[in-house]
């Protein structure tokens, strides 16, 4: 069974002055056609390089891809060439980042930007360039169609850039669409128009979306599924009903609110924190800051343990079928 | 251990920390860390000039009439000149006046507009109007032009070229100063410091120059060697260093009387600025490189 | 766009009033009397006292200062000490010529070095990219008049290719009548179709452009490499990629206009220095420009020589920057 969209045993490093780092190690995540999964995870965690490694547009010093594969409709990304990924980007693939503001060319007018993106890529004439963006300025619903193709970047507001960067992103016909923290510097109700909007256009256009944000909220709204992305692996995936009811992994249930900080770890906090001891000296990733954790978790690595066919989690509870019938209530 | 030596164990280790990342970064670029040894070369020179010198008599004393405009050879490396003097040893000589004079033009000028740039930008206002002013009548002009009529109106020497050039580099660093405090100005850190009452030259001083001073560093590094081209065009010109001074920008005025006679004359001292030019420039890209994109850590 | 320019010309105008009252007070600094020099060294008291009351010295600073400003508006910047003509006449005669030589210098520097700092920026750590810093990084290191001996020694003495100085060899000068029509002897040459003389005027005009265009060829370079490299790092650049934009789309269409700003301030600032440039070099080549004039002005102190040429460099500066600033303008983020 060929999946739509899936990721093989990607590792992706990068080169610090402290040496190599490990920055993503996922065994595998899947997309299915038409769906929306989301991708949770922390500052620091590796989302947008993950974003940023499907369309390969990663600054290649200091990142290098060791080794995985990115496979889309059966071809490995990760192993076109620069003209065939090229093609890929903006006509099958394609995405919107978190600052709206710097995404957008100060120099040009939106007008000229979703053109100069459809006349590339389409190769359509200066005039249906102009139909096709008037189009794509309608779709993604912002009033006063026609004047706003003439306006700058800085004479929008953060929600009205963000709705163009979705119009220029969707200009040519993408199948699969990948949001990186969108709305991450959104006011609150503007986020709630473009989640809104994200929702609709899928439903309008039929298309797939990865959604990678950093608030759990948000992910849920959005999302049919989720994956919670720890420091470069993805510990848990679910839908997002069994995510939000069931959570297993002790990160997990952390970022949703419900276990309450345990005094005793905190000595082993300190510690990390002051770089004495280093969660890579364990196996698993999350144990400094686990309250769960086994002497089993210091040596062996946990792999991905179904718990049901959608539900699968990174965790030796997991395994060892030791899962806590504590609610799933949030507590203070 | 007392809550102080905690501190200073800590403190310690970031410093260490830190430098250990600007160690690597210089390390990368090996064509900036051969650059910085061959200028600390060069300061070595400088200093032990007189030593090594092989004829410092020659440089200020007694002149060798029997032995003028020889070639190069294995006693007078560079050749020597119309009064019979070794130019190899000048030309060492000349390291110690193109760096102190350099160095010497570069503090002064920071001296002077690094204050007056933070003034500028932190009090603005009248204060800024009228400092931005005097400094852009000073910049208006093209570079070495007002240095040349400064040096020219107040009569050709080293030292009034040092000055001329003084008074021609201090508004450079008052308008990046300037610049950079604008937009340091505005962050929060600046409010919260104003908020608990520290006086404003604290302020200044202490919290607001240690974050503008990384593009001011990386000028004065290719200052030390812009200047050092500038004055040697002065003295080439007859404005700065008078003979029998050996600044290397004079001999190559002298030895152009010569030149059909001795193509050697002025060939060496004009590759001995080329060389530290390079160094310095070379110096004060590869501290671009390390003091700007630390926030380009990606 | 008008409030603006008018706005940027005032300021001009108010700066260029700044530059004359520094070369004022420059002028006032002379240790030595003008009225002794005016008259000469063997002069008698009472003609030293008469020079200095022809010249107005004996009147107070203030009045000093508007006799002054009155002659530049006049267009008397006084007289020459060496030649004892009008310093306005003297640099009439003369600035053509280095307008010329800068002039050409520049586009050859701007047409090179611009393209380099472009594939430098945009194949950053190739081959390509190292021989060009390192060009760049030497060229402005290298004293401009040591270039200009090294060359001479090079081209004239030990190749015999290239004729030593002069704008046009004696054999022109003497058979052949120079056309005058602009005052710019490329033009005039092209104009009346004389190549001969054209010809002449490029073997001559090599070595001295060369000089002049080094320090701008590496200034220009570097500076767009760097803005380049800054504006290739921007987020939507990595956008426009994202959208499946070719990379040469990217670069010369989306980086390209980015860096209108920092290109024209490289340009003019290049530009600046290819002035003083002249000055160092056109001794050296015997070139008939105002840098040779200064160059032996500076050496017989004639101030009104030195002076005259200091306001006209600084004039010639400050509307350089004018334009430039206007066309930095055209940016539609500058707000104006």
């Amino acid at each position: 069974m060929s999946n739509y969209f899936e990721i093989k045993d990607l590792k992706i490093n990068f080169e610090t002055s402290e040496g190599i780092k490990n920055v993503i190690n996922i065994n595998e995540l899947n997309l299915h056609k038409g769906e929306t999964l989301g991708v949770v995870g922390e500052s620091g965690s590796g989302k947008s390089v993950l974003a940023m490694s499907i369309l390969r547009i990663l600054p290649s010093p200091p990142a290098l891809i060791e080794r995985g594969e990115v496979i889309f409709k059966g071809r490995d990304l990760l192993k076109l060439r620069e003209n065939e990924i090229q093609k890929v980007r903006g006509k099958d693939i394609s995405m919107i980042f978190q600052d709206p503001m710097s995404t957008l060319n100060p120099v040009f007018t939106v007008g000229q930007q979703i053109m100069n993106v459809v006349r590339h890529n389409k190769h359509l004439s200066k005039k249906n360039a102009e139909e096709e963006a008037l189009k794509m300025i309608k779709l993604v619903k912002l009033p006063d169609a026609k004047n706003t193709l003439h306006k700058y970047p800085n004479e929008l507001s953060g929600g009205q850039r963000q709705r163009v960067i979705i119009a220029i992103a969707l200009s040519c016909g993408a199948e699969l669409l990948i949001a990186d923290e969108p709305t991450r510097n959104l006011d609150v109700t503007i986020q709630a128009g473009i989640l809104k909007l994200i929702n609709e256009l899928k439903k309008e256009l039929k298309i797939t979306v990865l959604f990678i944000a950093n608030n759990v909220n948000i992910v849920f709204i959005v999302s049919g599924r989720v994956a919670v992305l720890y420091r470069g692996k993805i510990i848990e995936v679910g839908t997002s009903q069994e995510i939000k009811r069931k959570p297993i992994h002790p990160y997990t249930r952390r970022l949703l609110g419900i276990t309450p900080v345990d005094r005793k770890i905190s000595n082993l906090i300190k510690a990390d924190f002051k770089k004495e001891i280093s969660s890579d000296d364990f196996a698993c990733s999350y144990f400094c800051k686990c309250e769960k954790r086994m002497e089993i978790c210091k040596k062996n690595s946990p792999t991905l343990t179904r718990v049901s066919n959608t539900h699968w989690v990174n965790c030796h509870r997991a395994i060892n079928r030791e899962v806590d019938n504590e609610s799933s209530s949030i507590s203070h | 251990m007392s809550k102080k030596s905690i501190y200073f164990n800590v403190l310690m280790k970031r410093k260490l920390e830190t430098l250990k990342e600007y160690l690597y970064l210089l390390k990368q670029n090996k064509l900036t860390f051969a650059a910085l040894i061959i200028i600390l070369f060069l300061i070595i020179i400088a200093i032990i000039a007189p030593i090594i010198a092989p004829f410092p008599s020659h440089i200020y004393g007694s002149v060798n009439p029997q032995d003028k405009l020889l070639p190069p050879s294995q006693v007078y490396l560079f050749g020597t000149d119309e009064m019979g003097r070794d130019i190899f040893s000048r030309v060492l000589y000349g390291t110690r006046i193109s760096l102190l004079a350099s160095l010497t033009s570069v503090v002064m000028g920071l001296l002077i507009g690094v204050p007056l740039g933070l003034m500028a930008g932190f009090y603005s206002g009248f204060i800024d109007e009228i400092i931005m002013r005097i400094a852009d009548m000073f910049l208006s002009f093209p570079p070495l032009l007002l240095a040349m009529a400064i040096a020219a109106f107040l009569g050709p020497s080293l030292q009034n070229a040092v000055i001329a050039l003084i008074i021609s580099w201090w508004p450079w660093y008052t308008r990046l100063v300037r610049g950079q405090v604008v937009s340091i100005k505005e962050r929060e850190f600046v409010r919260a410091a104003h908020a608990i009452g520290t006086p404003s030259w604290q302020i200044m001083f202490k919290h607001i120059l240690p974050n503008c001073i990384s593009p001011v560093i990386v000028q004065a590094s290719l200052d030390l060697g812009g200047i050092i081209l500038t004055l040697a065009a002065l003295s080439f010109l007859g404005l700065g260093a008078q003979a029998p001074i050996p600044e290397w920008g004079l001999i190559i005025n002298t030895s152009r009387t010569y030149f059909l006679k001795a193509w050697w004359y002025g060939i060496f001292p004009g590759m001995a600025i080329f060389i530290t030019v390079l160094c310095f420039n070379l110096l004060g890209d590869g501290l671009r490189e390390v003091l700007d994109p630390k926030t380009k850590k990606y | 766009m008008l409030p603006f320019i008018t706005r940027r010309l005032s300021l001009g105008i108010l700066t260029i009033f700044g530059v004359i009252l520094i070369t004022f007070i420059l002028v006032r600094v002379v240790p030595s009397d003008p009225a002794a020099q005016w008259v000469g060294g063997r002069a008698t008291p009472q003609q030293v006292a008469a020079a200095r009351e022809e010249l107005g010295l004996d009147k107070p600073i203030y009045v000093q200062f508007e006799r002054y400003i009155r002659d530049l508006l006049k267009g008397n910047l006084g007289y020459s000490l060496m030649t004892h003509q009008p310093v306005i006449e003297e640099l009439k005669k003369r600035f053509p010529a280095t307008l010329e030589l800068v002039f050409i210098s520049c586009i050859i520097a701007i047409l090179i070095g611009l393209p380099l700092g472009l594939i430098s920026a945009k194949d950053k750590n190739s081959w390509i990219d190292h021989f060009s810093r390192f060009f760049s990084i030497g060229a402005i290191s290298i004293p401009t008049f040591w270039l200009a001996l090294v060359l001479q020694l090079i081209f004239f003495m030990i190749l015999g290719l290239l004729p030593s100085g002069g704008q046009l060899s004696m054999k022109i000068k003497l058979f052949q009548s120079v056309p005058h029509i602009t005052g710019f002897v490329s033009l005039d040459s092209l104009i009346t179709g004389n190549f001969a003389i054209l010809k002449d005027f490029l073997k001559h005009l090599i070595l001295p452009a060369i000089c002049v265009g080094a320090y701008t060829i590496g200034l220009v370079a570097r500076m767009t490499r760097s803005a380049l490299l800054e504006i290739l790092s921007e987020d939507y650049i990595k956008a426009a990629r994202s959208y499946g934009l070719s990379e040469r789309l990217i670069l010369y269409s989306y980086a390209l206009k980015n860096s209108l700003g920092p290109t024209v301030t490289a340009v003019t600032l290049a530009m600046g220095y290819a002035l003083m440039n002249t000055f160092l070099v056109e001794s050296v080549f015997s070139w008939p420009g105002i840098g040779k004039y200064i160059a032996d002005a500076v050496v017989c102190l004639d101030y009104p020589a030195i002076m005259g040429v200091t306001i006209l460099a600084a004039c010639a500066y400050i509307l350089l920057n004018l334009i430039a600033d206007i066309i930095i303008s055209l940016d539609p983020r500058v707000k104006l």
